[in-house]
């Protein structure tokens, strides 16, 4: 579905990814990992037209892109990591899904306003709080907003920076359990990118770790916590032990 | 078993009189590491920071007891309450950048803290780094030229030397990478074996405390709903803490 080939990109002279091949299948769920600064993010960035590579190529289906532009805009859609800032302080939820329908196109317009409330009420935004401003909504509800504009430009794949890593446990859950209800739905193709392999376990059918600008372990999901090798994948692994359960 | 804190009645009251903290009320045994937890706004940090005697007017703090081995902290003077907060009293909080002055070496800062607290050599200061992980090389270096975990850290060794009888750690780990944490953490528990300190952990993440502590306080609308083991709280009575036990043991595996 979407292939990344070569890509390198440097900040300050420090080389952040370094000639980078990965891709992701079709309705497949990937999950980045890494340290602070590993080029997790910068990576999503760039598959979505936010920072450009110094080279390489990207791929959607068959067909080369330019990230950011033409249909690519819309078929690849980034859920950002602070599910507040993200949204536009000015438009109720609602409107915020609508703005993304009337951007692309999507729908008969006189239909549209039902359509963001259905999409807003699927993932648990009820029409009373479907009124509300980010700034009168939740966390975990800006992220189910954040979400409803992403899908509402029905894209193909779905680019998450740390969606979780602003919320508290019982939050993380429940978005944990909404995006898994929207891949088995919709069938997307997902690329999550996180510091805690905690939800990738419950999320992701592959884990990729990167370090030091190069993508250092790749693995189906129970592989990895069966047989990664890498001391970085070990370390993470490891941080699923509990010390106080051995003490 | 020492009680080492006893907290009576502990309430906090805004300017108009409502009250923020409502009756708090436990006591931590000497050497025992507890973790505080709660949703943001619980009260867990007026928790803290009525413990430290860092309430500021118009906030007011009152207790039918606040004791620290004994002594009466309600009837300390500023001056008393200097004396103890660093060398019988640490805290440890989310921003430690905020901590550290950014006009000196974390060295010379650590050689103060040793020589003025408690006198020590300054050789221990090198030792005192190495012990939480950090190259010796650090205590040339300013705040700003280090990350947000060596800065924790550097706060951590700090602890090592001042030899404090309780820690108090605020949200130490929040905004910290997974294995950043984890390093911390672990930094952290030894700094409490080699001190033999008390521990208040203060956090929104269980996963966190429960790699540190063995028994939680969880905290919503400004009280104490539940004072339990970590390994029971999954069969608490209370419907919130058991959500939080539960929510861990999904996203970990077990709890």
């Amino acid at each position: 579905m979407l292939n990344l080939t070569k890509l390198s990109k440097s900040f300050r002279g420090t080389k952040v990814l370094d000639n980078i091949d990965f891709s992701i299948g079709a309705g497949e769920v990937v999950g980045l990992i890494g340290r602070s600064g590993a080029g997790k993010s910068t990576l999503a960035r760039i598959v979505v037209g936010l920072e450009t590579p110094e080279t390489g190529s990207i791929r959607l289906d068959t067909q080369e892109i330019t990230p950011g532009k033409g249909d690519a805009r819309r078929r690849i859609q980034y859920l950002w990591q602070d599910p507040i800032q993200t949204l536009s302080p000015y438009l109720s939820a609602a409107g915020a899904v609508l703005e993304t329908l009337h951007g692309f196109d999507i729908g008969r317009p006189q239909t549209r306003r039902a359509r963001a409330q259905d999409l807003l009420a699927s993932l648990g935004i009820v029409a009373q709080i479907a009124a509300r401003k980010p700034h009168e909504l939740s966390g975990g509800q800006c992220q189910r907003v954040a979400l409803a504009r992403a899908l509402a430009a029905e894209p193909d794949v779905l680019i998450l920076d740390e969606p979780l890593s602003a919320l508290d446990v019982t939050s993380q859950l429940g978005v944990i359990d909404l995006l898994r209800r929207v891949h088995a739905k919709r069938s997307l193709s997902m690329l999550i990118v996180s510091h805690d392999i905690a939800p990738l376990r419950l999320l992701a059918s592959r884990i990729a770790v990167l370090d030091g600008g190069q993508i250092v372990e790749d693995l189906p999901l129970p592989r990895f916590f069966a047989t990664a090798r890498h001391p970085l994948s070990r370390a993470y692994i490891s941080t699923m032990k509990v010390q106080s359960d051995a003490a | 078993m020492v009680t080492g804190l006893e907290v009576k009645s502990l309430s906090v009251l805004s300017g108009r009189g409502e009250p923020l903290l409502d009756r708090v009320s436990f006591n931590l045994a000497q050497g025992e590491r507890i973790g505080l937890i709660g949703a943001s706004g619980s009260g867990k940090s007026l928790t803290a920071g009525a413990l430290c005697g860092l309430l500021r007017p118009p906030l007011s703090a009152r207790a039918m007891a606040l004791r620290f081995y004994g002594n009466d902290m309600q009837a300390l003077t500023p001056r008393a309450w200097r004396a103890l907060r660093g060398t019988t009293i640490f805290q440890i909080f989310q921003s430690p950048g905020t901590a550290l002055n950014p006009a000196r070496k974390v060295g010379a800062q650590l050689v103060e803290a040793a020589v003025t607290a408690r006198g020590c050599p300054v050789r221990d200061v090198a030792d005192a780094l190495k012990r939480v992980a950090l190259d010796p090389e650090v205590a040339r270096k300013f705040p700003y030229q280090i990350s947000g975990g060596m800065k924790q850290r550097v706060l951590i060794a700090m602890a090592l030397l001042l030899r404090p009888r309780l820690l108090i750690a605020d949200e130490p780990t929040t905004g910290l990478d997974v294995l950043t944490e984890h390093e911390v953490l672990e930094t952290l528990a030894t700094m409490l074996d080699a001190t033999g300190a008390a521990l208040l952990f203060i956090s929104h993440d269980l996963r966190a405390v429960r790699r540190v502590a063995t028994r939680t306080l969880v905290m919503e609308a400004g009280q104490i709903v539940e004072d339990t083991a970590i390994s029971a709280l999954s069969t608490s009575r209370h419907s919130g803490a058991r959500a939080l036990a539960n929510a861990v043991e999904t996203l970990e595996g077990r709890c």
